[in-house]
């Protein structure tokens, strides 16, 4: 379960995001929603770690992520190609991935395998690097290096981004069987509303920093995404 | 497990697959000819200093002379650590979405930081003195280590304090200016105050606890501003994205911007500002009166005029590579563009190094002033040629709108065996202004550098021609390789 609460951040005097309070049930596939500079990625990031919060606290299973780091251990992710490291090959790095979460390299390889077809064909090849591929396929490399630890927290910041149509529909297919299994919490966020409604039980549409609806999955969920967003075309 | 091996691989894998990076075994024995070069410097300065105490002053022990000045030597030590070296950053945020604990990426960035090249040159440097000065004493040089280490974590606390405001860099300036003073009108004399308290740990080796305790102290502050500066990275790119775009075609005024409003540029400069006139003044206090003196002032006065024309012109073409893509699209006069932008960025920065310099050498050495004069057309004619042929070999972009964190891997390096030649030119300069004026005249020796500067300068539009075009050749290579990679 992870938990926020009274979470506050300011870049040079300006809040970009507050979130009084918001839980994150075990199991639960999250989906965050909102235009351009909403808080979106803001928020993953203090999830994570990366960045601190002016106030506010955020536990993952309990444990305060910005005061512990054992939250680490169960949680998978991945934000931008920022986050890959551009002079391995896509098999040294998730060699590397693998060993820090302690998995044999074999383990590692049989995993890798599971999502050969998510790569659509493309082969990850031995000697090209990272920083060679396209975006799109940075992505899928990060995408999953993030699902191969298994983790019981997967957070992935726009996933479908520069992908393909058939590595869309590839990774909606994996993220709705890591939904279905009910064994990983999952936090996405996305501009893609037809993708991230498909694959997620509940969905919290932000602006500028604040929580405006927050949507359990039915089958007015994606009607009433298209009807907020829809007056802004 | 992630271990300092995993860190330490993919920095070796990270230099050798660096784009552009050639043969890599040439280019890590080019890398260690490099150091050795650096290191027979030092050693040759450490006999020269031996040489020159034992000539001078014979009643003195050496080892006691240069303990009343070592703290200058520390003083220029962090001084130029300050403006060459970078906080230790490394491939940090690739790791922190991992579950790697940040106290080992704070570990190893902080061990990494020990192994510079100004520690290196400082112990070869103070190793050969030892051994020169026949006072081959472990325990100084043990201490004297300590120190350089001491220096190496005080320039991250600096550079730190200074990316996040400048009342730190403020207090370091008050501090100093401080001791000067108060050694100035004879109140307090730090020199002779740190000479005695070396000369004290010689004596009682136990003192020596006191900068190791120092050392352990700012250990733990620095491991505190590594592990500060990760979120300070990962805020500056969060900052970015968010960011507009700017507009592709450069004008003065946008130009300007782009420099000043990067904060690397701005600690250069300030840097450079408080240095000159250190500089001057030291030059001022003790006026250069024998060979090495000569050797020294010669050596530091050209790497003053070198400073800022590196600065400017590192990031010329890393910063032009931002709008490679949609510049070589339009009709566009690079040729032009360049010349304009070189006499932007030479001109003023080598008048202000003369103002600076000048102000303070006028009252003592005038004779000087000659030589600072010709170094000047030299650098101008002939040092900024290779200084813009360096940057050509810029592969990353710079990056206006993030911080200093970003555009120091923002712009990337030369080969080594360019890198090397570059040092090595800037080493032999004094040397070869030294010979000549000691071997023919003085007056020769001015007249050469003068002349080959005048000569640079009156073939500037070949030579920016040429630089241009390898420019262009590195810049389709990168986009090619691109293609062919993908």
């Amino acid at each position: 379960m992870i938990r926020i609460e009274h979470l506050c951040k300011s870049y040079t005097n300006k809040e970009v995001l507050h979130l009084d309070s918001l839980t994150i049930p075990e199991h639960q596939s999250f989906g965050l929603v909102g235009n351009n500079g909403a808080g979106k990625t803001t928020l993953f990031r203090l999830v994570l770690d990366l960045i601190k919060a002016d106030s506010g606290t955020i536990t993952s299973f309990e444990i305060d992520v910005a005061k512990q780091e054992d939250w680490k251990q169960y949680t998978g992710s991945y934000l931008d190609e920022n986050f890959l490291i551009p002079f391995l090959t896509p098999d040294e790095y998730f060699l590397f991935v693998g060993k820090a979460y302690n998995l044999s390299a074999e383990e590692v390889k049989t995993r890798v395998n599971e999502y050969k077809e998510f790569f659509n064909g493309e082969d990850l090849g031995e000697t090209k690097y990272i920083r060679d591929y396209s975006l799109g396929n940075k992505r899928k490399i990060g995408i999953i290096a993030a699902l191969l630890i298994q983790p019981k927290v997967l957070i992935l910041d726009e996933p479908f981004a520069n992908l393909d149509p058939s590595s869309q529909l590839s990774l909606r297919h994996i993220l709705q069987q890591i939904q279905s299994a009910r064994t990983t919490t999952m936090l996405i966020s996305s501009h893609d509303l037809v993708h991230i409604t498909n694959v997620c039980d509940r969905i919290v549409l932000i602006e500028s920093g604040l929580p405006i609806k927050d949507l359990p999955q039915n089958d007015t969920m994606l009607r009433e995404l298209e009807m907020y967003f829809a007056p802004r075309l | 497990m992630i271990t300092y091996k995993d860190f330490i691989a993919h920095q070796w894998k990270s230099f050798t697959r660096q784009p552009g990076a050639g043969n890599a075994i040439i280019a890590v024995a080019l890398r260690f000819v490099l150091l050795l070069l650096g290191g027979v410097y030092a050693v040759g300065m450490g006999w020269a200093i031996a040489y020159g105490l034992k000539q001078s002053q014979p009643q003195i022990s050496p080892l006691s002379a240069v303990n009343n000045f070592f703290v200058f030597y520390l003083f220029v030590d962090l001084v130029l650590r300050f403006i060459f070296q970078n906080i230790p950053s490394g491939i940090i945020t690739q790791y922190r979405l991992l579950n790697i604990p940040k106290k080992i990426i704070t570990g190893y960035l902080l061990i990494k930081s020990l192994f510079s090249v100004p520690t290196f040159i400082g112990i070869m440097l103070w190793g050969s003195f030892a051994i020169f000065s026949h006072e081959n004493n472990l325990l100084w040089l043990v201490m004297i280590f300590t120190f350089l280490l001491i220096n190496s974590f005080l320039m991250i606390l600096l550079k730190s304090s200074f990316e996040t405001g400048i009342k730190g860099i403020l207090l370091a300036l008050a501090i100093g200016g401080s001791f000067v003073a108060a050694d100035y009108f004879g109140y307090f004399s730090l020199g002779k105050c740190v000479g005695t308290f070396i000369n004290n740990i010689l004596q009682q080796p136990f003192l020596l606890l006191i900068p190791f305790f120092i050392l352990y102290v700012l250990m733990v502050f620095t491991s505190r501003a590594i592990l500060a500066s990760m979120y300070r990275e990962t805020t500056a790119r969060q900052s970015q994205s968010s960011s507009t775009q700017k507009t592709a075609i450069s004008y003065y005024s946008f130009e300007w911007k782009q420099f000043w409003r990067n904060k690397r540029f701005r600690t250069q400069f300030l840097m450079m500002v408080i240095f000159f006139p250190f500089a001057g003044l030291q030059l001022f206090i003790n006026p250069p009166n024998n060979i090495m003196g000569t050797i020294i002032s010669l050596f530091f006065i050209s790497m003053i005029l070198f400073m800022p024309l590196s600065v400017w012109m590192q990031f010329i073409f890393s910063r032009e590579s931002v709008f490679f893509d949609k510049l070589s699209t339009i009709p566009y006069s690079w040729t032009s563009y360049l010349l304009r932008m070189i006499v932007m960025s030479t001109i003023p920065s080598l008048i202000l190094s003369f103002l600076l310099i000048s102000v303070s050498l006028i009252f003592s050495k005038p004779q000087i002033l000659p030589w600072i004069l010709c170094f000047g057309v030299f650098h101008i004619g002939i040092s900024s040629y290779i200084f813009l042929y360096r940057s050509t070999f810029n592969s990353s972009r710079f990056d206006n709108n993030s911080s200093p964190w970003m555009n120091y891997s923002g712009v990337s390096y030369a080969p080594w065996y360019i890198e090397t030649g570059i040092v090595a030119f800037m080493f032999i300069i004094p040397v070869i202004g030294f010979l000549i004026s000691h071997f023919i005249s003085n007056l020769f020796a001015q007249i050469m550098f003068f002349s080959l500067g005048i000569v640079g300068i009156i073939l500037f539009r070949q030579g920016i021609t040429f630089v241009y075009q390898c420019f262009l050749k590195r810049r389709y290579t990168m986009m090619e390789g691109f293609r062919a990679a993908s």
